[in-house]
């Protein structure tokens, strides 16, 4: 299990946690970045706790010749898998759908592919208009300011116009090359009358930001950014905040959050990076842990819990993922692997279709030798004397779909404590309870179906599906849930615990749903519009429970 | 498994070493025979990295323990005996393709045998990158003319 690789050396400066401060956030991700830079800028006193640390682009394994290992061994997104130091373990044997995630100063924005649509304004309503999951307690406009504020700061390629979704501010950069498969699968949407429209990507196409230079295409996003084209939020929010003011300790693996005998939120306890466990006392806590970090440290620390709900409701996206092999090349492994098109025909309820809310199709590109081998959007390749015939009959000569369907919240899909594994400081681990239902599989087979047809229209000459792919858990969501019932969420609308007032999350736990979309834009919405209702009470810190 | 560090090969090991190295490099030529371009991955010296990373060891050496035998058995025979291992332990003897192909699909001579296949580049991708045509903006002319597609809860009464 994890703990046996070395973690990569710190490339900025560190802060030496205080005794106490104003603020104390868990995390330094999507969502904890964009509070940190908030509150800070409000000239509020924050110190983030990271478990992970910095890591350097400028030494990202896309700049070596076996830069492809990296993303089977050091890079892999499923920290079981990775097993670096500043990981923790998750029990996935009754997880359907894999972990993945990564921990680091930007967190899994180090390792994402970057495709960044915002939720669609039914996906706050799916109860009111569909009858299934939850209203959320907020609506889309009352988030679209802080869309758009979080897409300058994280610098948006792609163009408005698109018809499928409200109209929007324009992006911050022109879109990125679609490349040979997009043309094909655009082509063929089109003759079948089916929406495309251009992905919005957290990837400059030109440069964009403070230092941040151009995309050059070279595919792999997920391994790091030598350029800073592709976003994150250590070359984002994190240097605004740290310039604001705000303090990040790093390697702080956070394990208890305390309480008083009233329920205000009283300090931190973490291992700092000597494991020698330190306290930090807080006036306010801010969790951006993601769905299973947060969710495993409210049960350690019994808070939050009045409703039951604490880490239930987990949701993915699960993914069906049809690939077409084309005669001649693709050229997909130019170009950001995640993001060039995509399809949201599917995405609205239609009752002839025998589910309710939908999916997206998601056209990514395709990979390099190993990943073509091994199979990520391919099934893996056979071994043995067909092998080398295979692999050239398709290496280059793919696109890909994925169905990435909406997971209505289920409580039996839950993150728990596991009794026997921990991580190396002997912290209990989470564990992961998932399986997908009915609904969800004729989702995807659904969608496969119009996968293969928009393939086949797009002449391809053969093509492969994965009912499920297991190695999607990248979108946690709904562990602590938010609404406006304390004895039915978790936080209320502004993300505040419903029973600690001086505790807030801004993370993917406080989904009511999941949308079928990516959910980093709507992560970081949610913490900038959370940030604003902390500094407006900020005169009641530490009093209000 | 860095290729700076990994340990050198079988003749700096024990003979138990040099036995467990012969034996998985039978095994990786089975799942990786070679055809001209394509090196057999028997042939590389894969087999000191895989040993030395620790997420590929322990299916590598699973594998080798199930199948004792496997350099004495003909071409078909090895080929049978991983098969039964692959159908008994699906999960364990993928981990092991998964080293396999890992080791085989980032050695230099593999790549470049690709590229003289298939004009894939077979350096680093960064920092050179690579080279598209601009998006052009046409192509969305079709789906930009049609109808709004999303729903607005408002209008629904939601």
């Amino acid at each position: 299990m994890p703990g046996t690789a070395a973690a990569p050396a710190p490339a900025a400066p560190e802060a030496a946690a205080p005794e106490a401060d104003e603020v104390v956030i868990i995390g330094a991700g999507a969502g904890g970045g964009a509070m940190a830079w908030r509150l800070a800028r409000a000239g509020l006193s924050v110190t983030c706790l990271e478990q992970g640390g910095w890591v350097d682009a400028a030494a990202a394994p896309s700049l070596r010749p076996d830069w492809e290992l990296a993303r089977q061994t050091t890079h892999h997104p499923n920290p079981n898998t990775r097993m670096n130091a500043w990981d923790y373990p998750i029990e996935q044997s009754d997880a359907a759908i894999k972990p993945l995630m990564y921990n680091a100063v930007g967190g899994s924005t180090l390792h994402w592919g970057a495709h960044f649509p915002r939720f669609r304004p039914s996906d706050f309503r799916t109860h009111s208009l569909d009858g299934v999951g939850d209203d959320w307690p907020l609506d889309y406009w009352e988030l679209e300011p802080f869309y758009e504020e979080n897409d300058r700061i994280m610098g948006v390629s792609g163009l408005n116009g698109d018809p499928g979704n409200p109209a929007r501010g324009p992006r911050q950069t022109p879109p990125l090359p679609a490349g040979p498969g997009a043309g094909r699968m655009a082509a063929a949407f089109d003759r079948l009358g089916w929406h495309w429209w251009v992905s919005d990507a957290a990837i400059n196409s030109q440069p964009y930001g403070d230092g941040r230079g151009a995309c050059n295409l070279c595919g792999p996003c997920d391994v790091g950014c030598p350029t800073g084209a592709r976003s994150a939020t250590d070359i984002t929010y994190w240097p605004m905040a740290l310039a604001a003011g705000a303090k990040l300790v790093t390697e702080a693996r956070v394990f208890e959050i305390e309480a008083d005998a009233q329920g205000r939120i009283t300090a931190v306890a973490f291992h700092d990076a000597a494991g020698i466990a330190r306290r930090i006392r807080a006036q306010m806590v801010v969790l951006a842990a993601n769905g299973v970090g947060t969710a495993r440290l409210l049960l350690l620390s019994g808070l939050a819990n009045r409703s039951g709900l604490v880490g239930k409701r987990l949701m993915h996206h699960p993914t069906g993922m049809a690939t077409g092999v084309f005669a001649e090349p693709m050229e997909g492994f130019k170009g950001p692997f995640a993001t060039s098109i995509l399809c949201q025909e599917f995405y609205e309820t239609d009752a002839s279709r025998g589910f309710k809310r939908g999916f997206q199709m998601q056209l990514v590109r395709s990979d390099g030798p190993l990943g073509t081998a091994v199979g990520v959007y391919l099934p893996r390749l056979p071994w043995g004397a067909a092998h080398h015939g295979r692999f050239l009959d398709v290496f280059g000569k793919t696109a890909s779909l994925t169905v990435t369907t909406e997971d209505l919240p289920r409580e039996e899909n839950r993150v728990v404590l596991d009794p026997a594994l921990t991580d190396r400081m002997g912290v209990p681990a989470p564990k992961m309870i998932y399986a997908l239902n009915d609904t969800t599989r004729a989702m995807i087979a659904y969608g496969l179906d119009r996968a293969r047809e928009a393939f086949a229209e797009a002449g391809a000459r053969e093509v492969l599906t994965q009912d499920l792919v297991s190695e999607a858990g990248f979108h946690l969501m709904g562990t602590a849930r938010m609404g406006n019932d304390p004895e039915r969420s978790v936080t209320d609308r502004w993300g505040r615990a419903h029973d600690h007032l001086n505790l807030a999350i801004a993370d993917g736990a406080v989904f009511v749903t999941a949308g079928a979309l990516n959910p980093t834009p709507t992560i970081q919405a949610l913490a900038l519009r959370a940030a604003d209702a902390i500094i407006r009470n900020a005169r009641d810190l530490g009093g209000a429970a | 498994m860095n290729r700076d560090t990994a340990p050198d090969g079988p003749h700096d090991r024990d003979p138990a070493d040099a036995a467990l190295t012969a034996a998985l490099a039978r095994a990786l030529s089975c799942l990786l025979p070679g055809q001209p371009p394509f090196p057999p991955a028997g042939a590389l010296g894969l087999e000191a990295g895989i040993l030395a990373e620790p997420r590929f060891a322990g299916a590598a050496r699973a594998v080798l323990d199930a199948a004792p035998d496997l350099e004495q058995l003909s071409d078909a025979a090895a080929e049978t005996r991983l098969r039964q291992i692959e159908t008994a332990q699906p999960a364990l003897f993928g981990a092991f393709v998964v080293a396999a192909y890992s080791a085989y699909y980032t050695h230099p001579a593999v790549l470049a045998a690709i590229e003289a296949q298939t004009g894939y580049r077979a350096g680093p991708p960064q920092p050179g990158g690579y080279q598209l045509d601009p998006f052009d903006v046409e192509m969305l002319a079709v789906p930009a003319a049609r109808a709004a597609g999303w729903r607005d809860p408002r209008e629904e009464g939601a």
